[in-house]
């Protein structure tokens, strides 16, 4: 035993002072260092917190901050090197032949095992401790100014226990399994690969959306058995915001079961090594099976002898072979290698059980992942290859960077490097031949993640496949990624020929594009991989950033010819000799050498150049920022608030060219200034877009000064507009919206492509805005804290948060290509078609609205009662549940909050270029990916909700136009949710209303950020957590308060609210002003203002528990009597439903994860409720008799309480 | 006409090591040998021949084509046929595929094509049978053999073979004697080898390679003449064996039946008792050559091609 102990001790020592490869270390030490650094500038941090100045933030030096940091590097770094570490251990003995030697040195393979295991895992405890001190140095020694907020003291344990209890056991695993694969398969490849699958599965099976559609059993149990261990930190303390101040200084709380699992993954890591022993030291292939002695006999006799084959007399020389030589050309040399190479990388199971393995992981995340407004979205083959795209290219990098290190290396590793370059093959045909054959490894992939997709295409059952998509996306964007990533490959191995400098080279740049990726600095001239860039739209098919992902894509191709031909330069088979090289070294050899290379850099830095050029002239590039900024600065201190007249009409005729993104607008204000004060000059704003500008006051000329790009309008004769003073203020322009490259394609509001154009007049996309855009030129860390509003600010008079607070007549013509249809606010007058084939649509205003929209495209017309649907006919299958969406909400609506004013309600569908619905008046947008291409089940019905909400917008939005303060938005958003919410119950039924709100509430409870939180009476959009307090807890919030008040009472009350706050009304309201019109409609005042100073004044949320429930036997056999305690640890004090029921309340419904099984099939749904009130920080007893034997306990059946803690409101008795 | 001049090869190490030092050789149409001790540094003068290592000084031209040139280094691999002393194959592909592989490498054809050349080849190194065999399953004869095969494919002008014999049993060995003479008819072979038989059957010319120096350039004949008559052969006790070691120029002492068999280089003087004078074989010759002479002068050498 002792012996064993010191062989093993030796073995490990030997493998620690002489690692396998050093300059995989030094990478793995370097980035450790580098990514301290990171951290200690908060690239990972907890989110919590308060965002604004001198709020409490999360320190990134507490015991928190420091597992999740150890955790993340673990994922991307020391796992990944560790695996490879330890994993070669065996494979490097194996191929060096060193195995075999060993082995007959009497060393025992569990003492070889054990001996490398532990060779590797010192190396890991010098870099966890290299990465700890790193991390004290950063943040303690050398600390970063601006994070001085997010520093707490320094606390050794904070660093040191993360590291020992959760870091530590998830890298011993990870090692530990690439060990096992490598000592039983000796296949290098399989090593690599081992971590990149850890990680896959890992994300894939510990993720958010698939976990919470998992039976709770299986999601505690999955949580149990997490190797990172930081699932268990996730779901236990960070999922729900627990506050700043908790995180920075509570230590992380271990529970025994915790320390239990960890211990369990240390067991079965060290089992993997010394299970992986029996083989290691055995060649590939040999089989311990025992095998009877005398079947060995019986088999060994029917094996024939084997006998010299006798040579063949041979009586024709070689010259009567009659053989030819005839060199081949170069591109017969790069198809030969690239199908001999193929061949090598598509033998081996390795890339078609990954392949398979990303395809499984690609598929499922995209079907589970949820879409916009945590839906589940309809597949489409277009969206899938787009949702795609990004997984499949970070793992086929991957799978590229081990295969291509292991297929460069091949000639050399079997030693047939001799034969193969002793022949007329060009090096550079040897090196694009191998890398087309990496381009296939990627193709491989891209073809199993594709059956993916049929698999789920042929499951939904709902749209076929579309080649042309999937060709754009999966084979002409895809393709200079895979040739850009192989020729990188390529480079690394002519930098060096160490497999391990290799890997680390290609670790190292896949981190930087990650890193880079993730810090918002890749743009169209650098974005090699097309990361979060390639979004698929079934109407507009990258029309929008056509020219830049052309351009993008081709200077790809020419960077992979450039580094190609670098790595020519670099490799040779003509091995250089040293004396001689050193003695060539100078300006004009080196110069002579790398001239192909030089001739082949100049393509790509001109397509760099070009696109930096575009992008810095481009909306977002330098040229405009420096003239934004110039803007603000110039203007802010004299037109910050500045209030501008107000437009009473508007007259506009606009010709858009949407093949050219282009538009004429020639046009009409009527002004009216209803200030007290004169107005001597007029401040204007307009885009960056626009050209060839002609202003007029009421008919004459003017020419406005530019000031810093803010135009200043005065009238002709230079007199002050004087109040009351009506003036037409006339323009015509030109203009190309968008214009120019930005510098990445992100989603975009408005824009005109050639299949589908969204404008509105909230922007300066074609119109000018009269006033400062306070925005324009903000740089975001410039932006001044939030506004501090006295409690009675509504009662002064509030602008109005949208609009200029006019009411105004619209006569909007809107010229489009004949094939087009233009829709804007009111009535459509007529069409006239022009001579040119073009069509103008007149509209006219059959009511007042306070803004308009154009929106065109080519439709399909869907007409209901009063309302009606344009959208395009290949996404008609969620219209006829929009239709009645449009239909109930225009008459409910019109029947609880006040007759609908308007003509015609429509709903037109632009592009999926981004994820939003607009409710215009008359003429809600809505994308094609927020309800177009969602799919529904009883639980969940998207098209609906968000019809319905759109349409509350009619509402709650332009009948009453909410004002320019705190809690405004509320009056829109969360009225709009709660009108949603009433009328899914009203036409969809409870079940489909409780799985809108449990969405809801679920999008609130891990979307808020409770230091951040502000009440809804105080929500200004300044927060982070703003949006969702105002969207959900909003419409939550209304929900119980119509409740409390009854739904008739609460009606009557918005109904009036319309009614006292007109759109055009010059004080807009504010959610108080709601309050005070609603108490007046309250039955129960006291109730009223407990219930508003509680949810919408105060920041109440309840953190429900059920415990110690138990069932007792009741008076009769049947019946039984269930108790049990019902805990608040949040705030407010809540009445809150406690049932006891059986059965299933509702059928399983059509979602794609199969629903649980039930215990007692068919048993019908019984309960028996209870209410208790509990208030914050207590327990309260509860009782139910039932006349049944319940199987479950549940706390707010009805989903009309909100709180934290739904996932455990249910308990199985 | 394959000359090498001045030829020097310094490996970079601590301490650098001189692998070739100014190498003068002359090689026209024909077999020529390369005879020489491990680590003489005939491999890496193969290498550089074959135009895969880069020499720290001198020149090799091939009918007057420079191999530093790359140009004209890349014509020379059209015209090479080359078998290395450390190759491999691809284990998973079959005799007959990797064969074609390396013949479309090559651009080689037949007036069959391609897969029927290879077949053919692999019949003369007697591979046929073995022909959709993986390599992996080869012995290492048959491994030889199929480098063998592929170094003879096409029309090379300089053929280079390195150690080509070792793992051949005796008649494959014959066997490949036959096909070296039977290509050596207009080119040029180049065989290196620390065998001397393969030398002594095949080489009408061949220089000994010691510690990266030509050490003697001659023909089998004029080697074994040069030592005629001054090779003795005697039987010695284990107990006398060291002192015959210390006192003469042992060639060779083999244990053969219980009794040491020795044979000593004795230029002048009279024998030890009981040696008697042996017929010289190359063998002697070329051990006297490596072991005990001095300088290149001291052995005759061919001036001029070899």
């Amino acid at each position: 035993m002792r012996t064993a102990i010191r062989r093993a001790l030796t073995v490990a020592r030997y493998d620690f002072r002489y690692p396998q490869s050093l300059a995989m270390l030094i990478v793995w030490g370097l980035l450790t260092v580098l990514l301290a650094l990171g951290m200690s500038i908060g690239i990972v941090q907890i989110s919590s917190g308060s965002s604004g100045v001198g709020g409490v933030k999360a320190h990134l030096t507490s015991e928190f901050s420091q597992a999740l940091q150890g955790s993340v590097l673990a994922v991307m770094i020391d796992g990944f090197f560790f695996a490879v570490l330890a994993g070669m251990a065996v494979p490097r003995d194996h191929e060096t032949r060193m195995l075999e030697i060993e082995r007959s040195s009497g060393l025992s393979p569990r003492s070889y095992v054990v001996g490398k295991f532990l060779g590797a895992t010192f190396w890991l405890a010098m870099m966890l401790a290299l990465q700890i001190a790193a991390r004290i140095f950063f943040n303690h020694v050398v600390p970063n100014a601006d994070m001085a907020e997010s520093r707490g003291p320094l606390v050794l344990s904070n660093y040191i226990r993360p590291m020992l209890l959760i870091v530590g056991p998830s890298l011993l695993f990870t090692g530990a399994t690439a060990f096992f694969l490598g000592a039983r398969t000796k296949n290098g490849v399989l090593v690599f690969l081992s971590p990149v699958f850890l990680i896959l599965a890992y994300t894939f099976l510990y993720n958010e959306t698939l976990l919470n559609r998992m039976p709770n059993a299986v999601k505690q149990g999955l949580i149990a058995v997490d190797p990172t261990g930081t699932e268990w930190l996730n779901q236990k303390f960070l999922r729900e915001d627990r506050g700043a101040a908790y995180y920075n200084t509570t230590p992380i709380p271990y529970e025994p079961q915790f320390l239990g699992s960890r211990a369990l993954i240390l067991a079965l890591s060290l089992g993997l090594v010394f299970a992986s022993g029996s083989r290691a030291m055995e060649p590939v292939g040999s089989s311990r099976r025992k095998h009877k002695p005398a079947r060995i006999k019986s088999e060994i006799a029917e094996v024939p002898v084997s006998e010299k084959v006798e040579a063949p007399a041979i009586s024709t020389s070689l010259a009567d072979m009659g053989m030819r030589t005839r060199r081949p050309g170069w591109l017969r040399y790069v198809l030969t290698i690239a199908r001999a190479e193929s061949r090598n990388l598509v033998r081996g199971p390795g890339l078609w059980l990954f392949g398979v393995i990303i395809a499984f992981i690609a598929t499922v995340r995209t079907v589970v992942m949820p879409g916009p407004l945590n839906t589940t979205i309809l597949v489409t083959s277009g969206d899938f290859a787009a949702q795609t795209f990004g997984i499949v290219t970070f793992c086929t990098s991957l799978l590229a960077l081990f295969f291509g290190m292991n297929a460069l290396e091949r000639e050399r590793s079997a030693r047939i490097e001799p034969f193969v370059f002793g022949t007329p093959l060009p090096i550079s045909a040897w090196l694009v031949g191998k890398s087309l054959a990496f381009v296939i490894v990627g193709f491989a992939v891209v073809a199993s993640v594709f059956v993916g997709m049929v698999i789920t295409i042929l499951y939904q059952r709902q749209t076929g496949i579309e080649w042309i998509p999937l060709g754009i996306i999966w084979g002409l964007l895809l393709l200079p990624s895979f040739f850009f990533w192989s020729s990188c490959i390529c480079l690394f191995r002519a930098v060096s020929s160490n497999v391990y400098a290799v890997l680390a080279l290609g670790a190292f740049a896949l981190g930087l594009t990650t890193a880079a990726s993730i810090r918002d600095y890749m743009h169209w001239a650098n974005n090699w991989p097309l990361w979060s860039t390639v979004r698929y739209s079934d109407i507009s098919r990258f029309e929008l950033y056509r020219e830049a992902i052309t351009a993008n894509r081709i200077s790809m191709m020419c960077w992979g010819v450039f580094l190609l031909t670098l790595a020519s330069v670099r490799v040779t088979k003509y091995t250089p000799d040293i004396v001689r090289w050193r003695s060539r070294i100078g300006f004009r050899s080196i110069l002579k050498r790398y001239a192909p290379a030089i001739a082949a850099s100049i393509l790509p830095l001109v397509a760099y150049g070009a696109i930096y050029q575009r992008i810095r002239q481009g909306p977002e590039g330098a040229v405009t920022k420096k003239a934004d900024k110039d803007y603000w600065r110039k203007n802010v201190a004299t037109f910050f608030d500045f209030k501008p007249p107000t437009i009473t009409a508007v007259d506009l005729k606009i010709a858009i060219d949407p093949a050219k993104s282009s538009f004429h607008a020639d046009g009409s204000f009527v002004l009216k200034n209803h200030r007290k004060e004169p107005m001597d000059e007029i401040p204007m704003t307009i885009g960056h877009h626009l050209s060839n500008e002609t202003w007029t006051w009421d008919g004459k000329p003017i020419v406005p000064e530019n000031r810093a790009g803010l135009k200043i309008v005065r009238k002709p004769d230079k007199t002050p507009f004087a109040p009351g003073e009506t003036a037409k203020f006339g323009f015509i322009y030109d203009g190309t919206f968008p214009k120019g490259m930005n510098r990445i394609g992100t989603t975009r509001m408005e824009f005109i492509v050639p299949s589908s154009v969204v404008l509105t007049s909230f922007s300066q996309s074609f119109l000018p805005k009269f006033g400062f855009d306070e925005n324009r030129g903000l740089a975001p860390r410039d932006r001044p804290e939030a506004k501090k509003y006295p409690d009675d600010y509504y009662k002064k008079q509030v602008d109005p948060a949208i609009g200029d607070g006019s009411k105004m007549t619209t006569n909007i013509e809107v010229t489009v290509p004949g094939d087009f249809r233009a829709n804007s606010v009111g009535t459509l007058e007529k069409v006239i078609e022009q001579l040119d084939g073009t069509k103008t649509f007149v509209w006219k205003s059959d009511h007042p609205v306070s803004f308009f929209n154009i929106v065109a495209g080519r439709w399909t017309e869907a007409k209901g009662d009063g309302v009606v649907i344009y959208h395009d006919s290949r996404h008609g299958r969620n219209v006829p549940e929009m239709l009645r969406g449009l239909e109930a909400a225009r008459k409910h609506y019109g029947e609880w909050f006040g007759v609908f004013p308007w003509k015609e309600l429509k709903l037109s569908e632009f592009a999926g270029l981004a994820d939003y619905a607009q409710g215009f008046p008359t003429n809600i947008t809505f994308s094609e990916s927020i309800g177009f291409k969602t799919l529904s089940d009883e639980d969940s019905n998207t098209a609906f909700y968000v019809t319905a909400h759109e349409a509350a917008h009619q509402w709650w939005g332009n009948m009453l136009v909410p004002g320019a303060g705190p809690g405004g938005n509320v009056l829109s958003e969360a009225l709009a949710n709660y009108s949603a919410i009433r009328l899914v119950e009203k036409e969809l039924g409870e079940r489909a209303r409780i799985g809108l709100m449990k969405n809801m509430e679920f999008r609130y409870v891990f979307g808020r950020r409770g230091d951040d939180e502000q009440a809804l009476n105080k929500v200004d959009g300044s927060k982070p957590t703003d949006q969702t307090v105002t969207y959900e807890r909003g419409g939550w919030v209304f929900w119980m308060l119509s409740r409390l008040m009854g739904v008739e009472a609460f009606h009557k009350g918005l109904a009036e609210m319309i009614r006292k706050y007109p759109a055009g009304s010059q004080d807009a309201p504010l959610v108080e002003d709601l309050l005070e019109v609603l108490r007046e409609h309250a039955p129960d005042k006291p109730a009223f203002d407990r219930f508003a100073d509680q949810w919408i004044k105060g920041k109440a949320l309840p953190n429900m528990f059920l415990d110690d429930v138990k069932v007792a036997d009741g008076t009769t056999a049947e019946s039984r009597k269930v108790t049990g305690k019902v805990r608040n640890d949040g705030t407010g004090t809540v009445e809150v439903e406690v049932a006891a029921s059986v059965g299933r309340r509702f059928p399983p419904g059509k979602s794609w994860l199969p629903a649980p099984p039930e215990k007692k099939p068919g048993e019908p749904y019984k309960d028996v409720r209870t209410k208790v009130s509990v208030e914050p920080g207590k327990s309260v007893d509860f009782t139910i008799d039932t006349p049944f034997l319940p199987e479950k306990v549940t706390l707010d059946p009805d989903l009309n309480l909100l709180l934290i803690g739904r996932d455990r409101s249910e308990k199985a008795l | 006409m394959l000359a090498i001049e001045n030829l020097t090869k310094v490996y970079s190490g601590n301490p650098p090591v001189a692998a070739l030092t100014d190498v003068n050789l002359k090689i026209g149409e024909g077999m020529f040998g390369l005879l020489g001790p491990n680590g003489a540094g005939k491999s890496t003068l193969m290498k550089i021949l074959a135009g895969l290592l880069e020499p720290t000084a001198g020149r090799v031209t091939i009918d007057g084509a420079d191999l530093a040139d790359p140009v004209q280094r890349a014509a020379h691999y059209e015209r090479l046929g080359y078998l290395p002393q450390d190759f491999g194959f691809y284990g998973h592909l079959s005799g007959q595929k990797m064969l074609e592989f390396l013949l479309e490498l090559k651009g080689v054809t037949g007036p069959k094509g391609r897969r029927s050349l290879a077949m053919e080849l692999l019949h003369r190194v007697n591979l046929a049978h073995a022909a959709t065999r993986k390599v992996r399953e080869y012995s290492g004869g048959m491994r030889q053999r199929l480098g063998i095969a592929q170094a003879i494919a096409g029309d090379p002008r300089l053929v280079i073979v390195d150690e080509p014999t070792a793992g051949l049993d005796p008649e494959e060995r014959m066997r490949f004697y036959r096909l070296l003479s039977e290509l050596s008819v207009g080119r040029i072979i180049l065989l290196s080898t620390h065998i001397v038989e393969d030398v002594a059957t095949l080489c009408p010319r061949f220089a000994v390679i010691r510690k990266g120096s030509v050490v003697a350039l001659t023909t089998p004949k004029d080697a074994r003449d040069r030592i005629a008559g001054k090779i003795y052969e005697g039987v010695v006790s284990h107990e006398h064996l060291a002192a015959i070691s210390r006192d003469y120029h042992v060639t060779q002492a083999m244990v053969f039946d219980g009794t040491n068999q020795v044979r000593i280089f004795l230029e002048e003087g009279e024998p030890p008792a009981g040696f008697s004078s042996s017929p010289a074989t190359l063998e002697d010759a070329y051990l006297v050559s490596t072991r005990f002479t001095a300088n290149a002068s001291e052995m005759p050498v061919a001036g001029g091609v070899a």
